[in-house]
C-alpha cells in the first residue's frame, strides 16, 4: 500500500454504471478526491500510472461474506478476508454474523467494527444476528445494533425457522428502515442433503437438498414481507422455482431484492461427479436448468446484485469424507474477473450490467451511506480500481490473501487481474 | 482381446458392457478353480490386499477375505466403524498410513458415498469398492450378474424386477446399472418415499404394485429393508410394508428366480418358504461371490501395470 | 526364416513318441495326457489317437491354462486372457504325459507342475515336447523329445498346428524377421 497526495492515471478506459466514458481518460486524483477528469495531463503527480490496456472502475461490494472472526481466526481472519476482497476489487464488504459465538449484540457489533477499522484498508461492514445466539427463539437486540452500527441483519445458514419471530423481526426492523437478508432454507428439508437432489444425487448415492427446501422458505418469507410490507432480501438464490416466485412478489410491488452468487452462476450438479468437496456449498450448486434460469435473470434484470458467499473453511476440514465436510467456498478475491469472463466477454450482460450488480444495486440493498458508488465522475472520494482484462494469473497459495484454499478455482488460470485498487488517498498495488 | 485399462473398480457406471463381460468371463474361470481339489491358484502370490472396512460387515468382508487367500495373497484386515474414525484420525491420515505399509491394493467399504474415489486419487495401491454409502456396490452386481447368467445362459432380454429401498440401496444402484448396460429391463418397486430422483434416467422402470412389477419378471431381486427407514417416517409401519412389498408367495412366471443380496430379515421382505425355495438362488450367490471378486482381483492386481 | 519340420515329419516324430510312452508304461491303462495350451493340448490330442488305436484303450486327455501359476505374472505389463483349465478326471496315481509344444526355459512347465498337484497327486509325470530348444533356466529334463533344435534368445519357433493354424509346420526365425503365414 501507498500513500499519496496526487495520483495521475493516463490514457485509461473507464467505465461506471453508466456505462464507458469518452476514452481514453486521464484521471487525476487529489486529496483523496477524483479531482479532474479528461484530456488534461498531471505529470508532477506523486505516482504515475499508465492505464493503456486496462479498465479503470469504480470500488466494488459484497454483501455476504464470512470473515470467521472471532472463533475461527485458522480460517479466516478480518484482516485476511478483506485483504482478499479488495484484491478482488470490492472496497465494501458486508460480513455475516454467524462467528463463534455469533455476532448479537451491539458491543460485538461495536468491537468488530473498531477491529476492522483497525486491520482493513476497505470498508468492513458488520451484519447483526436476527436472534440471540442464532437460535431464532428471541429478537436480538436489533434496535441497539441498528444505533450503534449496523441495519442489516440476518441468521444466514440458520434460516428464522419460527414464523412468528421472522414476523416480529421483519416489523421491528421497519422502525429504523432496516434490512433482513434470508438464507432461505427449510432445514427440515434439507436433512442430511449434500448436494442437490437429482439425477446425480441419485447417481453418486449423496442425499439430496430438495429444491423445496428452499423455494417453501421463500413462499414464506415472501407472505411474511407482503403482511408485514417490510423490506426483504434474499441471498443466493440457487432454484428457477424460487425466481419465479421473487418475480411475482416485486410484480406485486413489495420490497424485495435477491442476490446470486458466482458460483451457482458457474457450475451445476454435473460437475459434483468427482466428489469435489471444493463445491459442497449451501445452497448447493444445482441443476443446469437452474443455473441458467439464473443467468436468463441475471439479464433481464430480475437479479439485483452478485454477491460471493466468500465461506473460508481449512482444508483440514474439506479434505475429508464428502458428508463430513462444511458446506461452503471461498470467491472474493476471483468473482470479478471470473463474473467479467462469463457474463461479459461472451456478451450475455454489458459491463454496465455486472458493475451495477456489484455496486450500486447492493449498495441500494443495504443502503450504503457512499451514494456514488458505482459512479466515477468529478468531485466524488475516489473509490477505484484498475483491472487488465487480458492478464491471466493463477489463483495459488502464492497469489490468494484468504487464510483458505476451498474454491473450485484454486490453483487455476484465472483471466483478468486487478492490478490497482485506489480508495481514497490510497494506493493497494496487487 | 483388448488390455484391462482400469487401475480401480469403483463402480459399474464406468464399465462398459464388454469390460463386465470381460469380468464376468474371467469369473467363469475362476468357478471353475473353486471346484478343484486345492481350490486355490498362486496368481496373486506376493502382493498385499487390504481390507480397509469402515463400516460393519460379515458377509463381503468374508467373501473378499476368501478370494484374496484363494488367490494366495497376504490379506490383512483393518476394520473400523466411521464413528471411530471422527475422533480425531482422518482419512488422510489412513491414507499415509496405508501408503507407508506398501499395499498392493485395497477394498473398502465406506458409510461415505465417494470415499473409495476419494481413496483412488490419492493412494497408489489399486482400490476395489466394496460399498460406499448409497452410491455403488460394484462386486455385489458383478456377483448378482454373474449368478444370472451362469442361471439363464444370457442376460440379454431377461427382466429383473429390484424390490424395496431403493434410494439408499447401493446394491439397487449397481444392479439397475449392470443389468441395464447387459441389455436387461428393470424395473424397480418399493414405497415412494424410497424411489430416488430421475430413476428414470436409469432406465428403470418405477411401478407402485408389487403384483404388476413381479408378473413378468425373470428374476425378483428383494432388497433388505433397514428398519431405521420405518423410524424415520419414510413409510408407515413394517406390518405395512409386509403387505404391500414382502415377497410371500409364488409368483406367476414360470422359471423366474428369486435373489437377495443377504442378509435377509426373515419374514419382512421375503418369507422363509420363499427364501429356501428351489428356485431361490441366494446360497448361489454367496458361492459365485468368490469367484467374481477373484476376477477383479485377478484383473487389477494380476499384472504390475495397467496401460 | 528356417522350416525345420514338415507335416510328415511332425507325424513321425509323434509316433516315435507314442511308441517310446508305450515301451515305457508296462500298465498302460495307467496314462493319461495333459497338454499345455495352445498346442500342447492338441498335441496331448493326437498321441492319445494314435495310442488308442493301438491299444485300444480310452485315454483321459486334460488341458492345462497355467496363466494362474506363472511365475512372471507380477512383471509382465498385458495381462494374459485367461484360458480355461479343464482336466476331468481324477489325476491321483495316474501316469501322467505332459505335452507342450516347445520346450524353452522350462518355466511353463514349473507352472504346469505346480497346477497338476493342486488337482492331487499322480504316481509319476512325464514330459513330452516337440521341439527342445536347449534353454532351458530350471533343472527340468524331457522324457520324450521329438526334435533337438539349439537355439539363441534372438531366434523364435513358430508352431503351427493344423487344428489352429490350418496346417502343420515349424519355422524357426530371428526375432526382428515377420512370422510365416
Amino acid at each position: 500500500m501507498k500513500k499519496f497526495k496526487s495520483l495521475y492515471i493516463k490514457n485509461i478506459t473507464v467505465y461506471d454504471i453508466k456505462g464507458k466514458k469518452k476514452s481514453p481518460q486521464n484521471i487525476y486524483i487529489e486529496n483523496g478526491i477524483v479531482s479532474d477528469m479528461g484530456k488534461n495531463t498531471y505529470p508532477n503527480a506523486d505516482i504515475v500510472i499508465d492505464g493503456e490496456d486496462c479498465l479503470l472502475l469504480p470500488g466494488l461490494i459484497d454483501i455476504h461474506e464470512h470473515l470467521r472472526e472471532p472463533g475461527e481466526e485458522h480460517k479466516e481472519t478480518i484482516a485476511s478476508g478483506a485483504l482478499a476482497a479488495l484484491a478482488g476489487g470490492f472496497t465494501d464488504i458486508y460480513a455475516m454474523p454467524n462467528t463463534k459465538p455469533p455476532i448479537d449484540t451491539p458491543e460485538k457489533v461495536k468491537f468488530n467494527l473498531m477491529k476492522a477499522k483497525e486491520v482493513a484498508y476497505n470498508n468492513v461492514h458488520v451484519i447483526g444476528s436476527i436472534t440471540k445466539g442464532q437460535r431464532g427463539e428471541s429478537l436480538a437486540e436489533l434496535g441497539l445494533m441498528a444505533k450503534y452500527g449496523t441495519t442489516v441483519f440476518s441468521d444466514d445458514g440458520k434460516w428464522v425457522s419460527n414464523a412468528r419471530i421472522m414476523r416480529y423481526a421483519l416489523e421491528y426492523t421497519k422502525m429504523f428502515n432496516g434490512l433482513i437478508i434470508s438464507h432461505a432454507e427449510d432445514l427440515s428439508l434439507t436433512g442430511n442433503g449434500q448436494i442437490h437432489e437429482g439425477e446425480i444425487s441419485t447417481l453418486l448415492g449423496l442425499s439430496g437438498i430438495p429444491e423445496v427446501s428452499e423455494t417453501c422458505a421463500i413462499a414464506r418469507d415472501i407472505d411474511l414481507a407482503r403482511f408485514t410490507k417490510a423490506k426483504l432480501h434474499i441471498t443466493h438464490i440457487s432454484t428457477e422455482q424460487g425466481l419465479k416466485m421473487i418475480k411475482q412478489a416485486k410484480l406485486d410491488g413489495l420490497k424485495i431484492s435477491v442476490d446470486v452468487t458466482p458460483h451457482h452462476i458457474f457450475f451445476t450438479d454435473e460437475n459434483l461427479t468427482n466428489f469435489d468437496t471444493n463445491l459442497k456449498v449451501k445452497p448447493p450448486i444445482r441443476s443446469r436448468r437452474d443455473r441458467d434460469s439464473i443467468i436468463r435473470a441475471i439479464k433481464n434484470g430480475l437479479v439485483d446484485a452478485i454477491a460471493t458467499d466468500h465461506a473460508p473453511h481449512s482444508k483440514e476440514e474439506k479434505e475429508l469424507e464428502f458428508v463430513e465436510a462444511p458446506f461452503g467456498i471461498i470467491g472474493n478475491q476471483i468473482a470479478f474477473p471470473i463474473l467479467y469472463k462469463r457474463l461479459v466477454v461472451p456478451g450475455i450482460i454489458t459491463l454496465k450490467q455486472l458493475l451495477k450488480l456489484l455496486t450500486s444495486n447492493p449498495a441500494n440493498i443495504v443502503q450504503l451511506k457512499n451514494k456514488n458508488k458505482g459512479s466515477i465522475k468529478k468531485g466524488i472520494e475516489a473509490d477505484l480500481f484498475i483491472f487488465n482484462p487480458n492478464e491471466k494469473w493463477t489463483f495459488s497459495k502464492e497469489t490468494s490473501f484468504s487464510l483458505s484454499e476451498n474454491s473450485p478455482f484454486f490453483n487455476k488460470s484465472i483471466d483478468g487481474k486487478i492490478k490497482y485498487v485506489i480508495l481514497k488517498n490510497q494506493l493497494h498495488i496487487f | 482381446m483388448s488390455p484391462w485399462k482400469h487401475k480401480h473398480l469403483l463402480g459399474l457406471s464406468s464399465l462398459s458392457k464388454k469390460e463386465i463381460t470381460r469380468i464376468l468371463d474371467e469369473a467363469r474361470e475362476f468357478y471353475k478353480v473353486l471346484e478343484r481339489p486345492i481350490p486355490s491358484v498362486p496368481a496373486l502370490r506376493g502382493k498385499t490386499i487390504l481390507n480397509l472396512f469402515f463400516e460393519p460387515s460379515t458377509r463381503t468382508l468374508m467373501s473378499f477375505t476368501l478370494s484374496e487367500k484363494r488367490l494366495s495373497a497376504d490379506s490383512l484386515t483393518f476394520s473400523k466403524t466411521s464413528s471411530s474414525i471422527k475422533k480425531g484420525e482422518t482419512l488422510l491420515d489412513t491414507v499415509k498410513y496405508i501408503e507407508a505399509m506398501k499395499i498392493d491394493g485395497i477394498v473398502v467399504r465406506h458409510s461415505s458415498a465417494g470415499v473409495p474415489y476419494y481413496l483412488s486419487q490419492r493412494i497408489n495401491a489399486f482400490v476395489i469398492n466394496a460399498g460406499d454409502g448409497a452410491h455403488e456396490h460394484p462386486t455385489q452386481a458383478l456377483l448378482d450378474l454373474f449368478t444370472a447368467r451362469r442361471h439363464f445362459k444370457t442376460l440379454k432380454g431377461l427382466k429383473i424386477a429390484i424390490i424395496g429401498d431403493i434410494k439408499h440401496s447401493r446394491v439397487a444402484k449397481s444392479n439397475i446399472i449392470g443389468f441395464s448396460k447387459m441389455g436387461a429391463s428393470v424395473t424397480v418397486c418399493g414405497p415412494p418415499t424410497l424411489i430416488p430422483f430421475g430413476i428414470e434416467k436409469m432406465n428403470a422402470i418405477f411401478e407402485y404394485d408389487l403384483k404388476k412389477a413381479i408378473k413378468d419378471a425373470d428374476i425378483i431381486y428383494v432388497l433388505r429393508i433397514q428398519m431405521e427407514r420405518q423410524e424415520n417416517g419414510m413409510f408407515p409401519s413394517l406390518r405395512e410394508y409386509r403387505e404391500l412389498f414382502g415377497i410371500a408367495q409364488q409368483n406367476k412366471k414360470k422359471g423366474s428366480i428369486i435373489m437377495h443380496p443377504g442378509p435377509i430379515n426373515r419374514g419382512l421382505e421375503l418369507t422363509s418358504s420363499m427364501a429356501d425355495a428351489p428356485n431361490s438362488l441366494i446360497t448361489e450367490q454367496v458361492k459365485t461371490g468368490v469367484a467374481v471378486r477373484m476376477a477383479i482381483l485377478y484383473l487389477l492386481g494380476g499384472a504390475s501395470e495397467k496401460i | 526364416m528356417k522350416k525345420i519340420s514338415s507335416e510328415n515329419e511332425i507325424k513321425l516324430i509323434l509316433e516315435r513318441i507314442s511308441s517310446e510312452i508305450k515301451e515305457r508304461h508296462i500298465d498302460m491303462k495307467k496314462v493319461s495326457f495333459i497338454g499345455i495350451k495352445r498346442h500342447g493340448d492338441i498335441l496331448a490330442e493326437r498321441l492319445k489317437y494314435i495310442l488308442s488305436k493301438d491299444t485300444g484303450i480310452k485315454f483321459n486327455v486334460g488341458a492345462l491354462d497355467i496363466t494362474f501359476y506363472r511365475d512372471d505374472l507380477q512383471m509382465i505389463s498385458e495381462l494374459p486372457e485367461v484360458k480355461s483349465t479343464e482336466i476331468n478326471f481324477d489325476v491321483n496315481g495316474r501316469e501322467i504325459i505332459l505335452v507342450d509344444d516347445v520346450l524353452y526355459t522350462a518355466r511353463t512347465i514349473r507352472a504346469a507342475l505346480s497346477e497338476i498337484l493342486d488337482f492331487g497327486r499322480p504316481s509319476r509325470i512325464e514330459l513330452a515336447v516337440l521341439i527342445d530348444r536347449k534353454q532351458k533356466e530350471l533343472p527340468i529334463c524331457p522324457d520324450y523329445v521329438g526334435k533337438i533344435i539349439p537355439s539363441s534368445k534372438e531366434e523364435i519357433i513358430d508352431v503351427f498346428l493344423k487344428e489352429l493354424e490350418g496346417k502343420d509346420a515349424i519355422f524357426i526365425r530371428k526375432k526382428d524377421e515377420p512370422m510365416e503365414t
